[in-house]
């Protein structure tokens, strides 16, 4: 897997070989909305109501936010915490 | 209905201050110059992370969401006006995986449009005229929606009434006619400047509308429970003539398969249109998008209140067979006239700047892959860029014969019947992106057959009102359960794809073609700075 740019470009992408559980982390962390709004039966129902919204609304409306979370915290394992490591590696001089 | 001049007045004002940044935007960032694909149909493909949030946003959040999804809430509920939040919630996991990886490609090898992609990865013209096509073919109808949601907001004003004929329909020309010039003359940049000022106005109005109305109304505890109530007169109706119950607050049993098929169907097709695409190979870096995917979800929360508009108009006691008016109507009858203007604004905007996106959008598709593939194979990058400027006025006219000859009032289909179309690129484009095991010829099949199917289906479906396209929900074979065409046709789709490859692996087996790409051609980033994360590159920036 070597690249020709020396040194490790700072942006270049971490790959599953590199961190497995990461990936695994950041796919159920992908998935998790996918599974919960698809699977219809389990929040298509009216109470418990909140705010004046039926649960089938407010709980639709929950994914969103954990949802936009999940998101979040992808990126920061996927893209932002390796580039920061590589940064301090870079600095210290270590290769990662 | 009864001219509003004071609405009209504010309307007119906002809508002229949008024009004269159309035409400024050709000076955003100060191009060498316009003459090129990569200039004039991707701004320049450097956008940072702000720039790319609010014109994917802009790109996204269209008269889909201020006509077609109220419209589709007031009428019918959860079932096919709710699912478009779950759609936009779903579809950011799917942008999370794919659009790096089509980024990255792109990047490396000059793509413009996602065909460009097709055609390089699958080593065949033909496949790649397939996904032009298709990307063409689709974005009619969508641009048709961001007309009817213009036509809408006029009709609400008054504007044409009492006239026929070409006078009615002459401020929704002028309209269109001011769109088509700032995009020839400024490409993407005007719909990414204009995109500011269509946000900011979009989130006055809605913050507005889902406190102030509901205040009126007595709260969402009651909005709910008028729905309720209206939901069920509806469905008592109906059982006395031995019908379904045409509205649903809640899905019931019969929807679960409608309910999901819609939702993921749609988030699969969004990226998968080539104005999405666009907005992606505009921003600068491989995750800009990436980052922007957790920013984006707020305007899923834009879209959810402003479906529940729906609910309001239901609840505020308007009546109206014709769907799409129903957003407009209830501002009417809320809000004073100027604060009115300055929502009809906001739709009519809100139209214009993913009208323009993706006019461009297919003239990049119409340019890179028909006409330079089949027509004159050494067209100059100057040549290029000037049959795209006249390929954009060329759809514009086209998504007009979508607004004439379809049924406009279930607006919501327009947008699902596009997505029936194409979905069919998504073995194509969205599985292309990590394997080219599936054949070039067998994708070409595959998507043939799906493209029937889907479009016969989809012309059959009628109602008592309307005979043909009434609908994008059909019973599917052997399953027993009705779902979202595209998705039943995608699956059409792949068994086919599979089945194809399997076939032509054992009897020719060097039909394969050559990719182009290589793995490693996924994961590139720009390599020419070393700057923080996902900002606009140096140099570049904002204000340029």
């Amino acid at each position: 897997m070597a690249k020709t740019s020396s040194p490790v470009s700072r942006n270049a992408p971490l790959r599953f070989a590199d961190a497995p559980w990461t990936y695994v982390l950041t796919a159920v962390m992908q998935g998790a909305a996918l599974v919960a709004l698809l699977w219809v039966p389990s929040y298509a129902k009216a109470t418990p109501a909140l705010g004046g919204f039926p649960f089938f609304y407010w709980y639709t409306l929950l994914w969103l936010l954990i949802n936009a979370a999940m998101q979040f915290g992808a990126y920061q394992l996927l893209v932002a915490r390796p580039r920061r490591r590589r940064a301090r590696g870079a600095r210290t001089g270590v290769a990662l | 209905m009864k001219l509003d001049g004071t609405a009209l007045t504010v309307f007119i004002v906002l809508f002229a201050l949008v024009t004269i940044l159309g035409f400024v935007a050709a000076r955003w960032r100060r191009p060498a110059s316009l003459d090129t694909l990569d200039e004039w149909g991707l701004g320049g493909r450097g956008f940072g992370g702000w720039v790319t949030w609010f014109l994917l946003g802009g790109d996204l959040y269209t008269a889909y969401t201020f006509i077609a999804v109220p419209g589709a809430m007031y009428a019918a509920g959860a079932v096919s006006g709710w699912f478009a939040v779950a759609y936009t919630i779903m579809v950011w996991p799917i942008v999370f995986v794919l659009m790096p990886r089509l980024w990255s490609v792109a990047h490396k090898h000059g793509y413009v449009t996602p065909a460009d992609f097709v055609r390089g990865r699958f080593d065949s013209s033909g496949l790649a005229l397939v996904v032009a096509f298709t990307g063409i073919l689709a974005l009619m109808p969508y641009i048709a929606l961001q007309l009817v949601g213009i036509q809408s907001v006029l009709q609400v004003m008054g504007l044409g009434a009492g006239s026929s004929g070409f006078v009615k329909d002459l401020p929704l020309v002028i309209a269109f006619v001011l769109l088509a010039a700032y995009t020839y003359t400024s490409g993407l940049r005007a719909p990414a400047m204009i995109a500011f000022v269509k946000d900011a106005l979009v989130y006055i109005v809605i913050l507005v509308a889902v406190i102030y109305i509901p205040i009126r109304l007595g709260g969402y505890g009651h909005i709910f429970s008028a729905v309720n109530t209206h939901a069920h007169t509806l469905a008592a109706a109906a059982k006395a003539k031995h019908k379904p119950p045409p509205f649903s607050l809640i899905p019931g049993h019969a929807a679960y398969w409608s309910y999901a098929t819609l939702a993921l169907g749609s988030a699969m097709a969004l990226f998968m249109y080539p104005h999405s695409v666009t907005g992606v190979l505009a921003s600068g870096r491989r995750n800009t998008v990436r980052r922007n995917t957790a920013a984006l979800p707020l305007y899923t929360l834009l879209l959810a209140f402003i479906a529940l508009l729906g609910y309001m108009a239901i609840d505020s006691g308007i009546k109206t067979t014709n769907y799409r008016l129903v957003a407009p109507l209830l501002f009417r009858q809320m809000f004073p006239s100027w604060f009115a203007g300055v929502g009809y604004a906001a739709i009519a905007i809100g139209a214009l700047v993913p009208a323009a996106i993706m006019s461009i959008a297919a003239a990049n598709l119409f340019t890179r892959n028909i006409y330079r593939e089949y027509f004159r194979r050494s067209a100059s990058p100057k040549e290029q860029a000037q049959v795209a400027k006249l390929m954009s006025l060329v759809v514009k006219f086209g998504a007009l014969a979508f607004v004439l000859g379809l049924n406009t009032q279930n607006a919501i289909n327009l947008q699902l019947l596009g997505g029936v179309w194409i979905l069919q690129t998504f073995p194509s484009i969205a599985i292309g992106l990590f394997t080219r095991w599936l054949h070039r010829w067998a994708l070409i099949a595959g998507w043939a057959v799906a493209m029937v199917y889907g479009t016969v289906e989809a012309y059959q479906q009628s109602t008592p009102t309307v005979a043909h396209f009434a609908s994008s929900v059909a019973k599917v074979p052997l399953l027993g359960q009705s779902a979202y065409l595209g998705l039943t046709a995608l699956v059409l789709n792949l068994i086919i794809a599979i089945v194809g490859t399997l076939v032509l692996r054992v009897v020719h087996p060097t039909s394969a073609g050559v990719d182009q790409t290589s793995p490693e051609d996924y994961l590139v980033d720009r390599e020419d700075e070393d700057a923080g994360p996902d900002v606009a590159v140096p140099n570049r920036a904002l204000a340029g």
